[in-house]
């Protein structure tokens, strides 16, 4: 644990050489912020396809009156 | 078989029972805020591990960080469509609709890993094999997978009767299935710029624990995201269905 945190210190602390990745920035970075935006997006959109489900769920419920008959 | 099929019928009635489409949304509603906490904890510590404590590799340098992401990408792409080709199995045989829905909630998630899988895999490619592919057995039959996929969705997305589209497609992720061991031992049985299974294989993990540790997290991780994302998928499908029968019964007192 010590060591862990010793070696996020060492790193936060030396930012441009951790940035440069001895060399292999380029590559790191872009497949970690490639990976970002696509799972990102992936979640963003299932979540916006969920909360519009759920509210066509709760205006169907308002639509319908409680004896069964519908006021649409 | 015989013996596994009368298992499963003493079972139906529970089963029955626990797979309507009520009792499966209450568990999905219930699973999904702890799945999305869990993925956001376990990634968070899984980056950090991966980016900022574990040691370079002794011959590709920083580069291996990569690995981090590239392989639990390429696990759960395998994982998601062996799910998908059992499920399959099961949706044709006994005909249950929750099995055809779970599937397609699933297709999507794991053809975005497959995505993944293959272009973390270029990149990483390019500094360590000095080219970004090469149409070696092992990336080959990831790409097969990756059509496999996208066959897949595009088998649902034109047919136009929703139960003949899903048991189309269904078949298809069945015979991709066979597609599924031919990517994992393609290491094994050509000859291939791609290093050879090192954590799954026989006599045990051939890698150092200061990189397997952050590997194994990192997995797990990915796993439950994309459980989390399949659960908010699964749940969105149930209740768009729910909402369409709602919508046709209005339309028929209307």
């Amino acid at each position: 644990m010590a060591e862990a945190l010793s070696s996020i210190g060492y790193k936060l602390s030396h930012f441009s050489e951790f940035m440069a990745m001895g060399g292999y920035g380029f590559y790191v970075w872009s497949c970690y912020g490639l990976g970002l935006v696509v799972l990102a997006a992936l979640v963003m959109y299932y979540r916006r396809r969920l909360r519009q489900a759920l509210r066509d769920q709760v205006l169907r419920d308002q639509v319908t009156s409680g004896d069964g008959t519908t006021c649409a | 078989m015989a013996s596994i099929l009368r298992f499963y019928h003493r079972l139906a009635p529970f089963w029955a029972k626990a797979t309507t489409p009520s009792a499966v949304l209450r568990l999905l509603a219930a699973m999904q805020s702890w799945l999305g906490w869990g993925s956001v904890v376990l990634l968070a510590i899984g980056l950090v591990w991966s980016l900022l404590v574990a040691p370079p590799d002794y011959q590709q340098g920083e580069a291996v960080r990569i690995m981090f992401l590239h392989v639990p990408c390429a696990w759960l792409a395998l994982a998601i469509y062996s799910m998908m080709a059992i499920m399959s199995a099961m949706a044709l045989i006994w005909r249950h609709n929750l099995a055809f829905i779970t599937i397609r909630a699933m297709a999507p998630v794991g053809a975005v890993f497959a995505f993944l899988c293959l272009f973390t895999g270029a990149i990483w490619g390019k500094p360590m094999w000095g080219t970004w592919w090469v149409w070696d057995a092992r990336l080959t039959s990831m790409l097969i997978l990756w059509f496999f996929y996208l066959g897949y969705l595009a088998l649902l997305a034109v047919t136009q009767d929703r139960g003949r589209g899903e048991r189309a497609a269904a078949i298809l992720a069945l015979v991709g299935g066979i597609n599924v061991p031919i990517v994992k031992y393609s290491v094994d049985w050509w000859h291939s710029l791609h290093q050879p299974a090192s954590i799954l294989r026989l006599g045990g993990p051939r890698i150092a624990a200061e990189i397997l540790a952050p590997l194994l997290l990192m997995i797990v991780a990915m796993t439950v995201f994309a459980l989390y994302v399949i659960c908010l998928n699964l749940r969105r499908l149930l209740i768009e269905r729910k909402n369409l029968a709602a919508r046709l019964r209005q339309n028929l007192v209307a």
